[in-house]
């Protein structure tokens, strides 16, 4: 359990040293990437070096977590941290285009920017999450008070936590990350990687989307497998292999959209 | 002696006049020209004022977001010579406080008006 945390929190930390690194050098592989630091080099500066610092600070205190051994702490401070991150991160960024755009002339034709609506994919995600909470609900008394959260190849369960934790904190956290950065597509700046291009955004929404989904799957799994003793590997595999698939379509259009 | 606390003092006023009239002003602007870009704004404040009346870009970029979060001005964003750049308007609770600005900066004005020494 320590080694896992250990080695999340090892992950954590060199992102934020890669991220700290590439401070100075906007690119397309490492760093915090978004339209606003794509649409300025000081933008990209100063929220590379929040960023970098911010994660290096994350992955150090997520580390010492892991060595006391409570591997559902250190989940719970790595989605707050990384949302925190992220959220600070987008403001830096937003507020240095922002300034900077207030200190030079805009001349030409002005042509309002496409926004894509997010209100599809927002109200398809708070009905993920609202179906997974009446379905936890119902289930509620039916579950024991320690909850399988992770299953092996084979279907068997392989990791354990409390019911409040593992059956609800946790799924509902991690819901609630994704539906945040879904939430960030409002802006019409924010998801357009490199900046002008719409049909980034718009995959970057659809990906979100589909991660919502495949979590949704996995928290459903786990409550009926947990309150019903529903157990089908076809189905684990279904789950996981769809996981991969679609994310690696999704990955693939990103990156043809964005070389 | 009391040289710096003079200026201190007259600094600390100063600001605090103008940042509502700052508002205003913008309010006002934004009425009168519609859809303005923040450098515009800047440079029209600096027109009408003959550059006595002059925000700092950070000081207009706050008053805007301040103008923003009460729901007064509104944002977009616009491609503009293939660059993306921020454009304000009013709303129409903006229209309404103007409205009420307008009537006390007329009392203002009164008032002082009816001092001598001004």
């Amino acid at each position: 359990m320590a080694y896992e945390g250990i080695f999340i929190s090892a992950i954590i930390f060199l992102t934020g040293m890669l991220t700290y690194l590439f401070r100075d050098k906007p690119n397309m592989a490492i760093g915090f990437r978004i339209g606003y630091t794509f649409a300025s080099e000081e933008a990209w500066r100063k929220t590379n070096e929040f960023a970098g610092k911010a994660f290096m600070g994350l992955g150090v205190i997520m580390g010492l977590m892991s060595l006391l051994g409570n591997v559902v702490l250190v989940t719970l401070v790595m989605i707050i941290g990384v949302s925190l991150i992220i959220w600070k991160g987008y403001i830096i960024a937003k507020e240095t285009v922002e300034l900077e755009d207030i200190s030079e002339p805009a001349e030409g034709i002005v042509r309002p920017l496409d926004k894509v609506d997010v209100k599809p994919y927002i109200l398809f995600q708070l009905a993920l999450i609202a179906s997974y909470i009446i379905l936890l609900a119902l289930s509620w008394e039916k579950m024991p008070d320690t909850v399988a959260t992770h299953f092996n190849a084979h279907g068997s369960p392989d990791r354990f936590e409390p019911k409040s934790l593992g059956a609800f904190l946790l799924p509902l956290m991690a819901s609630a990350f994704i539906l945040a950065l879904t939430y960030l597509g409002r802006d019409p700046i924010a998801l357009r990687i490199p900046r002008g291009n719409i049909k980034v955004a718009r995959i970057i929404l659809e990906l979100l989307t589909i991660i919502q989904l495949l979590l949704w799957g996995a928290f459903v799994y786990s409550l009926l497998y947990n309150a019903y003793n529903f157990s089908s590997p076809a189905v684990l595999s279904a789950i996981t292999l769809g996981s991969i698939g679609f994310i690696l379509v999704e990955t693939i259009r990103l990156v043809r959209e964005v070389i | 002696m009391f040289g710096g606390a003079r200026e201190k003092a007259v600094k600390k006023l100063k600001k605090e006049l103008r940042s509502g009239l700052y508002s205003y002003l913008i309010l006002l602007l934004l009425e009168q020209r519609g859809e303005m870009h923040g450098y515009a704004i800047r440079k029209e404040l600096e027109r009408i004022s003959g550059g006595k009346l002059v925000p700092s870009e950070g000081a207009l970029y706050d008053i805007l977001k301040s103008l923003r979060k009460y729901h007064l001005v509104e944002d977009f964003w616009a491609e503009v010579g293939g660059r993306p750049r921020k454009y304000y308007r009013m709303t129409e609770l903006g229209r309404e406080v103007l409205g009420e600005l307008k009537a006390e900066i007329g009392a203002i004005i009164e008032t002082m008006e009816s001092l001598e020494g001004w």
